[in-house]
Formats: structure tokens, sequence, C-alpha cells
């Protein structure tokens, strides 16, 4: 006889499949992350210093090298770029 | 043992066997369950993404960067001061650069703009992997440009190989692509355009012995904090960062980020703890006396509050399941489609991101405790109402 | 087998609401021994059933079941030892609905830790004797009254208790019915089990199967023998 209980189980267990696959899946590309090791060479050569993720502003692009005050620099309508600037200090 | 065990499959058993008669208000309690599930995991897996990106992709970032500031702003540095580091032993090269940031009026995009003394009219940079354009393209006439995949799109360069840019007089500067980066790299490289330094200069009207920042490297990278702090000391006014603070920027950005974007998300757990009250508490006549005829039959307290404990138990790990595993594949297939625009912003550009989570046992720990806690504790004060009810209601 | 002196039961006690439901009760039944409780409605037939059934313990007084003293047990062996000794058949059945005629039968076993294929021969040997074998996966709201009894029935004895206790069991039976109820108890009787039933029904005071008849009026018990005379 089978329980209830076998089944819940089993789910439990497939879920556990599925997000191991998962899991699996992404362990084995992470190396597309950095395009086989093309990124890495690129920032290297040129210096560059951030990820291109948003463009909206210099202290949004170019998060790690903007200083605390540059998103004051722009003309006052522009301060806020919502929602990226909204929730960050830039350093 | 094999009692212990039995008992408590049994009441497993009888668990799922109630959650399967009340199945519409159990699917409801389901599908809310498992979307804030997937909120909450959503957004942590993106953070997690993203500052796994960056830890791999800026293994490299400079291990100096010098600017210079006047007044609170970033001014240029005169290549004149350069020889001034000369003293400073360690330093093993010293790049200076052009680097700033192009306003597109027609599309409103922003492009940003190296100029490197390495890139000569008709010499590459030395090293840099790119896609080639044919070589007739360096006729070195016109100035020469390395772009990424953001500007190639918005300018809607296409098959043609010249382009042109606005100086600040509004006089055109032309460019030719010599070279376009791999959309293999365009997490960093989508909205470049790499030209030489003196193209640069040109197309900001900047004067001849400015740039805006120095690459240092540094023989052992271990000194680097020393000799960063020497540079601060002899290069006035200079603002020096490292690459160890590159790195940490986006570790703190986005651990930030998705910390605001989950205590937004509080409201929806709230919401969801006090939606699993309501339903767990109200305890309908009918259920009361369902427990009255347990205890009278022998059932205890706890052998009831196991019943609650398990159905609850049931749900969180089947929306638990489904909603982590559907989080993972919204950020790993559709790269985070819902909630990407709070992390990132709002960009005329839309570089393409490449978004792989890792798996950590911490975030699975967070999610777990964000969700699931809540609503065990929103249950348990009804699971043990429903079981302290007394049998005599039913004689 | 069951012994109460001078038991009384308060409902409510020191409130607007409190009910005297029982008045200094002493009654006594041995083994084996089949005995019904009678009287007007309201007049504690249930409370008393209730005490012998370990549902709660007495206000004050001694009520001993199977060789132990409830007064001052706390309600975690009152469960305890309602499990071990008391079969309930409740005037109204309290079948679970939704639930199959077998779910139903073997409720009591699931907190004991008993295995599936034990419990469902349990239930078999019972629902073969209480011939609702062919009943087993109905839904219990879709059987039938007299059926619904004998489910009943089958879930008070599936512990294999010593005491069957049946509160106004006939009461939603018709005359066929009704004797059939009896017969079980018949056989109960011939088992070796201690019976006690309330009823106000002539046919089940009167029957030959109950030993002895207590009759109880405003919560005072006093005794008849079987052939209604009072002591
Ligand atoms: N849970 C209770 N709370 C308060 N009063 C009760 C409760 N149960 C029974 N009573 C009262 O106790 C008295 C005896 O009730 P009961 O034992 O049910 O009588 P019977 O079963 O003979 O009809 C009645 O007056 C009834 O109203
Ligand atoms: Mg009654």
């Amino acid at each position: 006889m089978i329980r209830h209980a076998t089944f819940f189980l089993l789910f439990c267990l497939l879920f556990v499949c599925f997000n191991a696959a998962l899991w699996i899946y992404s362990a084995k590309h992470q190396q597309t992350l950095a395009g086989d090791g093309l990124v890495p060479e690129i920032v290297g050569t040129l210096g560059l210093t951030d990820l291109c993720l948003a463009t909206d502003a210099r202290y949004i692009r170019h998060l790690s090298v903007s200083d605390p005050l540059s998103p004051y620099m722009n003309h006052p309508g522009a301060l806020e770029h919502f929602p990226s600037s909204a929730l960050y200090v830039p350093r | 043992m094999k009692t212990f065990f039995n008992r408590h499959l049994n009441i497993l058993d009888y668990a799922i066997g109630n959650l399967w008669r009340g199945r519409f208000r159990s699917v409801s309690i389901l599908v809310v369950f498992t979307i804030t599930v997937f909120m909450v995991a959503s957004f942590s897996l993106l953070s997690n993404s993203l500052r796994s990106a960056a830890v791999q992709l800026l293994e490299t970032v400079p291990e100096i960067i010098v600017q210079k500031l006047e007044a609170g702003r970033q001014v240029g540095i005169s290549i004149d001061e350069i020889p001034k580091l000369d003293t400073i032993y360690g330093i093993s090269e010293i790049n200076p650069r052009i680097w700033g940031y192009y306003f597109d009026e027609i599309n409103g995009a922003n492009y940003t703009v190296i100029g490197d003394p390495r890139f000569g009219r008709d010499q590459l940079i030395p090293g840099l992997p790119l896609e080639m354009s044919s070589p007739e393209k360096l006729n070195p006439a016109i100035s020469p440009a390395v772009v990424g995949t953001s500007f190639v799109q918005s300018r809607r360069v296409g098959q043609r190989s010249n382009f042109s840019l606005f100086r600040p007089d509004l006089s055109l500067k032309s460019f030719r692509i010599v070279g376009s980066f791999s959309d293999r790299s365009s997490m960093v490289t989508a909205d470049l355009l790499v030209t030489t330094i003196e193209d640069a200069r040109d197309l900001f009207q900047i004067q001849a012995n400015q740039v805006t920042d120095l690459l240092v490297s540094v023989a052992n990278p271990s000194e680097v904090n020393v000799i960063a702090g020497k540079i601060d000391k002899i290069l006035a006014g200079s603002r020096v960062i490292t690459r160890n603070q590159i790195q940490k920027t986006y570790q703190v950005a986005f651990g930030w980020r998705s910390g605001v974007g989950l205590i937004c998300m509080l409201g929806a757990v709230t919401a969801f703890a006090i939606l699993a009250w309501d339903r767990a508490s109200s305890l309908s006549p009918d259920e009361a006396r369902e427990v009255a005829l347990m205890k009278m039959v022998g059932w205890q307290t706890s052998d009831v509050m196991l019943v609650r404990f398990w159905e609850s138990a049931v749900l969180s790990t089947i929306s638990f399941g489904l909603g982590y595993m559907a989080a993972w594949i919204h950020v790993l297939f559709f790269k985070g489609a819902l909630f990407l625009p709070i992390l990132l912003g709002w960009s005329v550009l839309k570089p393409p991101v490449v978004l792989v989570p890792v798996f950590r046992f911490s975030d699975l720990l967070l999610i777990g405790s964000l969700t699931i806690f809540p609503y065990l504790a929103a249950t348990i004060i009804p699971a043990w109402r429903s079981g302290t009810v007394k049998p005599d209601a039913l004689v | 087998m069951i012994r109460l002196e001078d038991a009384e039961k308060w409902y409510n006690r020191g409130e607007f609401n409190e009910v005297h439901a029982l008045k200094k009760a002493s009654l006594s039944v041995a083994p084996g021994e089949v005995v019904c409780v009678t009287g007007p409605s309201g007049s504690g037939k249930s409370t008393l059933l209730s005490l012998i059934g370990c549902v709660f313990p007495p206000t004050s007084g001694l009520v001993e079941v199977g060789g132990r003293k409830l007064s001052r047990l706390p309600d975690r062996f009152l469960t305890m030892h309602r499990q071990k000794v008391i079969g309930f058949i409740f005037q109204q059945f309290r079948l679970l609905p939704g639930q199959s005629v077998l779910d139903n039968i073997v409720l009591p076993l699931l907190p004991q830790g008993i295995p599936p294929a034990v419990q469902k021969q349990i239930a078999a040997s019972l629902m073969e004797r209480l011939s609702i074998t062919a009943r087993k996966d109905f839904p219990v709201d879709k059987i039938s009254g007299g059926e619904q009894q004998r489910v009943a029935i089958a879930r008070a004895l599936v512990n294999n208790p010593a005491i069957i206790l049946a509160d106004e069991p006939t009461a939603h039976l018709d005359e066929q019915l009704s004797r059939e109820f009896l017969a079980i108890v018949g056989e109960l009787k011939r088992d070796g089990k201690t019976v006690v039933i309330t009823s106000h029904d002539q046919r089940v005071t009167t029957d030959k199967v109950v030993d002895r008849v207590v009759e109880i009026v405003d919560g005072r018990i006093g005794s008849r023998d079987g052939n209604g005379y009072a002591h």
C-alpha cells in the first residue's frame, strides 16, 4: 500500500532533482559569464573598472570610480536616476 | 523507533489527506506562498548572480587608478605631473588615458569613450582581443575606433564602417570602425568607444597635456596600499582608487540594493503571513468538532499540533520548491526580467546582461527564513489553539 | 471495572451559567456487565457517561475506571487512559465527513504508530464482523444511518477496549436497526466487554441483554433491576 507520505517524499525528491539540475547547469555555465576568459583579458588590457549594466549617469555606469559628489554635479533635474541611483550611495 | 516513524508517517498521511480535502483553500495558500517565495528568491538570486559576475569579470581591474579632484569635481591631470611619481619604488608602469562620456543627442544614450595612448592611427592596442574589421579600414586618414555591441545597435551602424560624433563646438568628427568587441564581453564593453588618445582629446577638446586618469601597475600586489598612499601624498588633490576598493563596490552595491528590494518585499511577506494567520486561525465549527473527536479517540494535543505542523510543512515545502525553482529559471533563462530594472536602473542603452546564479547554502537559508519562518510563526498559535480543543464538546 | 462514589459534576462552576449536572452519584459496574442508564432528557445521563468515558475528571468525589482513579489525572493521562480502555459511540455518530469508512475506523490507530497494513487488517476484521466490508471505500456521508452507526461501533472497538459506552444509540434508528444494535451489544457481552448505554427507549431498557437499569433524575442516581422495581 502506498502512503500519501510516499508521494510527498517523491515530490520533494523531484524538486531536489530539478533544483540540483539547475544548480549544476549554472555551475557549468559560470564560464559564459567571463566569455571563457575573454572578459578578464579585455578588462586587464584596457584598464576597465566597471560592469556595463546601466548607462543612465556616469556615477551609475562607473560606480566604483565615481566620487560621492558626482551625483550632485548634474543639472538639478537629473539628480535622480530612479531607481538605480535611489538605491545606493555612490562611494 | 519504527513506531516513531510510523506515527509521523501516519500523521503526515492524515495531514496530506486534510490538505487534499480542503484543496481550494490549500491551493490558494500555495499560490500566494509560491509567489512570495518566487519574489524573495528572485531578488536574492539576482543580486547573487550580479555579485558573482562582478567577482569573475572584474578580477583584472587596474591595481591603482589616480584621478584628480578640484572643489569636489574631477578635473584633468597634467601629464607633466607623472614624472613626480618616478620616486616611488615598486611602480612598474603608468598609463595615462582620457576617459569620459559622450551623450548622444540623437537617441539620448550615453557612451563611454576611452582614449588610450597605446592605440595608434595604424596600430591597434597590443594584446586586445577584438573582432576585426577588414584590413583596408586601417586607412590612417580617419580616426580609428573600436566599439561595443550596444554602441553599434544604438547608432545603427550596421555594415557601415564610418560614423560621426559632435565636438563640444558642434563640429563633426568622423571615426571609422576598425574592430569591435565580441558580444561575449558585452557585460563590460557594450557602450565602449575606444580610440587613440589624440582623437579622444580632439573629440572632447581637451588641452594637449591633459589626461583624465592614470592607471598605475604595481610590481608586487602586496604593496598596492602602500604605493597608493604614497601617490596620494605626492600628487596634491588626487584621488587614488585601488583594485580592492573597486571590487568591493559591487559586493556592497548589490548587497545594498537587494537589501532594499528585500525590505520592500517584507511588506509582501507580512501580507502573506497575515493571510496565513487568517486562514489558519479561523477554526470553523466543523474543524473544532473534528479535533474534539480526535481527542476523544485518543489523540493527544501534541498529535493534533503535529497534524497542523505537517500541513504547514507540506505547503511550505511545495511552495518553496516551486517558488525557488521558478526564481532560478527566471534569473537564469529570463535574465530576471521582472526585477532586474529595480536592481540596475533605467537606461537608454540596454546592455545585454548574462546572469548565472551561484548556489550558496546561505542564500537558501535566507530565502527560507524570509518566507517559511513567517508562515510557520503565523500558523503556530492557531495550531496550538486547534490542538487544545476539548473533547467534551462532542457529548 | 467502573466505580463512582459521591461523584459530582458542575459545569461552569462559579459562573452565572453554572449547572450542577451530577449530584453525589455512586455507581459500580462489574466487568462484563451491561448497564443501561435511563432518565428524562437533561437529567445528566450524558454527563455520567462522559465521566465514565474519561472525557473529564469529576468536580469532586471518586471515579475509578479500569482500575485507575480519574480525580486528579491531567488531560494527557486522561487521553491516554481513554485510548486504552474506552470505546465511545456517540448519539450523532460523529463520523468525519468526507473521509471513507476505512479512514474513519482507523482514526484512533494513527497516532499510535501502527503501520497501514496492520491498520487495514484490524479494520477488515471489524468491518467483516459488522458486515460493512462492501462500504469500505465509501465516504461516510454516502451510506445509510444504520451503516453509519456500525462504522461508529467499529471505530469504538478498534482499540479493543474493555469498556464500551453508547450515548442514546437507538435514538436515530428504526425498530429493525435498534434490534440489530442490541444484537451487537449481546455479542460484545459475550466477548466479556463491559457496556454502559444511556437510553430512554423502552426497547432498550427492557431488552434481556441489559443486566441492570440505572435511573437518573435531575442528576441523582437511583437504581432498578431489569424488571423495573426500584431498590
Ligand atoms: N458542556 C456543558 N456546559 C454546561 N451545561 C451542560 C453541558 N453539558 C450538559 N450540560 C447541562 O447539564 C445537564 C445534564 O445534561 P446531560 O448530561 O446532557 O443530560 P441528558 O444526556 O440526560 O439529556 C443539563 O441541564 C445540561 O443543560
Ligand atoms: Mg444526552
